[in-house]
C-alpha cells in the first residue's frame, strides 16, 4: 500500500506543478505550454496505467479465476507487439530527449501470450528505462528466439543497479518490491507487477548487465504456430 | 544576481523548478545527482541550495552531510525541496527550510527563498 501510494505521489506532484506553471505564466519557460500540456497528459496516462496494473495484480493475487480469463493466451507475433508498443512510447521519450530503437527483432517464432498484457510489459520496461536513462541516451527493445521460449529484452544506459542489488532482485523478482538505490523514485512495485503478469502467462522476469546499465527480459513460450509475416 | 544551484533528479520536475527560480530572477544551475552537485560547488559560488531528498545513489542527506564536513560550503544556506524529509532535518545542515512538494506552488518557494536571502547574513 505504502509503495503504491508512493508511486502515485510523484505522478500527481509533478502535474500538479506542471498545471501551476501554466496558470501562472511568469514561471513557466518561453515556448514550453505546449510541452507541459503534453507531459500533464503523458503523466496522467501513465499513471492510469499504473492504477490499472495495481487493480490487476490485486486481483491476481486474490482471485485465481483471473487468468484463464484476463491472460488468455494466443500465438502473437512479439515483433509486431514491440512496434505497436514503441510507437505509442516514442512521443513520451521525444519528451525525454530519448530515442527507442528496435535493435533486435530476430525472432520469427510467434510467442504465446496475451495481447494487452504483452503490449503493457513492453510499455512498463520501456517506460521505466527512459525514466532512467540519461537525456540523449537511446533504449534498445529486441525479440531474440531461445530454443522453446522467446525473449524481450529491453536494454538502458541508466546504470543504477549494484551486483548486490542485482543478486538481492533476482532472487526477489515477484516476491516483494524492492527499491533501487540507484533508481530513485521507484518503489520497485513496478517491476514487481511485470513479474507477476509474465508468470501469468507461464513466463519469467529477469535481468542483468548491460553496457553502461541494465537489462530487463521477459522470456515466454514460444507458439508452435508458424508465422506467416515477416 | 542571486546564484541558486538546484539538486533535483526528475528531468520534469527539475525543468519546471528551473522555470520557476529563473523567474524570481535567480541564476540557476540545476544538476541531477548530489555528486553532481558536490561537483559543481568547488566550481560555482552559489549563494543557495534548493535539495531534494530522494536522489539516485547518494541521497540528499549525504549531500548534507559532505557540505557540513567542510567549513566554507556549511554555511551555504539550503532549502529541502521534496516529497519525503526525514524527521529533525530543519535548522540542522544549514537546511533554513523544508518545503512538502505536495504542497508547493510558485508563489510559496519565491517567498521561501526571499525569507532566506532576507535573514542570512550579509
Amino acid at each position: 500500500m505504502v509503495a503504491a501510494a508512493h508511486e502515485l505521489k510523484a505522478p500527481l506532484v509533478l502535474i500538479k506543478h506542471l498545471a501551476q506553471s501554466l496558470i501562472d505564466p511568469s514561471t513557466l519557460a518561453a515556448n514550453q505550454q505546449w510541452d507541459y500540456l503534453q507531459r500533464i497528459q503523458m503523466t496522467a496516462d501513465r499513471s492510469l496505467r499504473f492504477v490499472q496494473h495495481l487493480t490487476l495484480s490485486y486481483r491476481l493475487q486474490t482471485d485465481p479465476r483471473v487468468v484463464p480469463f484476463d491472460f488468455a493466451l494466443e500465438p502473437l507475433s512479439m515483433n509486431k507487439i514491440c512496434n505497436d508498443a514503441l510507437d505509442e512510447m516514442t512521443p513520451y521519450a521525444k519528451q525525454h530527449k530519448q530515442q527507442l530503437r528496435l535493435s533486435g527483432l530476430h525472432c520469427p517464432h510467434l510467442v504465446l501470450a496475451n495481447e494487452d498484457i504483452l503490449r503493457d510489459i513492453v510499455i512498463n520496461l520501456v517506460d521505466n528505462a527512459i525514466q532512467h536513462n540519461p537525456s540523449g541516451n537511446v533504449v534498445d527493445v529486441a525479440a531474440e528466439c531461445r530454443g522453446e521460449q522467446v525473449r524481450l529484452v529491453v536494454r538502458d544506459n541508466g546504470g543504477g543497479v549494484t551486483l548486490s542489488e542485482l543478486r538481492s532482485l533476482r532472487q526477489n523478482l515477484g516476491a516483494q518490491p524492492q527499491p533501487l538505490s540507484g533508481r530513485s523514485g521507484t518503489s520497485g512495485l513496478g517491476l514487481y507487477i511485470v513479474q507477476q503478469f509474465a508468470q501469468a502467462m507461464g513466463g519469467n522476469l529477469g535481468l542483468g548487465r548491460a553496457p553502461q546499465g541494465t537489462a530487463f527480459f521477459v522470456d515466454l513460450l514460444r507458439s508452435r504456430q508458424l508465422s506467416l509475416l515477416p | 544576481m542571486k546564484r541558486v544551484l538546484l539538486v533535483e533528479d526528475d528531468r520534469w520536475m527539475g525543468e519546471c523548478y528551473l522555470a520557476w527560480l529563473q523567474g524570481f530572477g535567480y541564476d540557476v544551475t540545476w544538476v541531477q545527482t548530489a555528486q553532481d552537485g558536490i561537483d559543481s560547488l568547488d566550481e560555482l559560488r552559489v549563494d543557495i541550495i534548493v535539495l531534494d531528498i530522494m536522489l539516485p545513489f547518494a541521497n540528499g542527506v549525504h549531500f548534507l552531510n559532505v557540505l557540513a564536513s567542510h567549513a566554507d560550503l556549511s554555511q551555504i544556506p539550503v532549502v529541502v525541496c521534496s516529497s519525503m524529509v526525514p524527521d529533525g532535518l530543519q535548522d540542522t545542515y544549514g537546511v533554513k527550510a523544508v518545503l512538502n512538494k505536495a504542497e508547493l506552488n510558485p508563489k510559496h518557494m519565491k517567498e521561501v527563498l526571499a525569507g532566506v536571502f532576507a535573514n542570512a547574513p550579509v
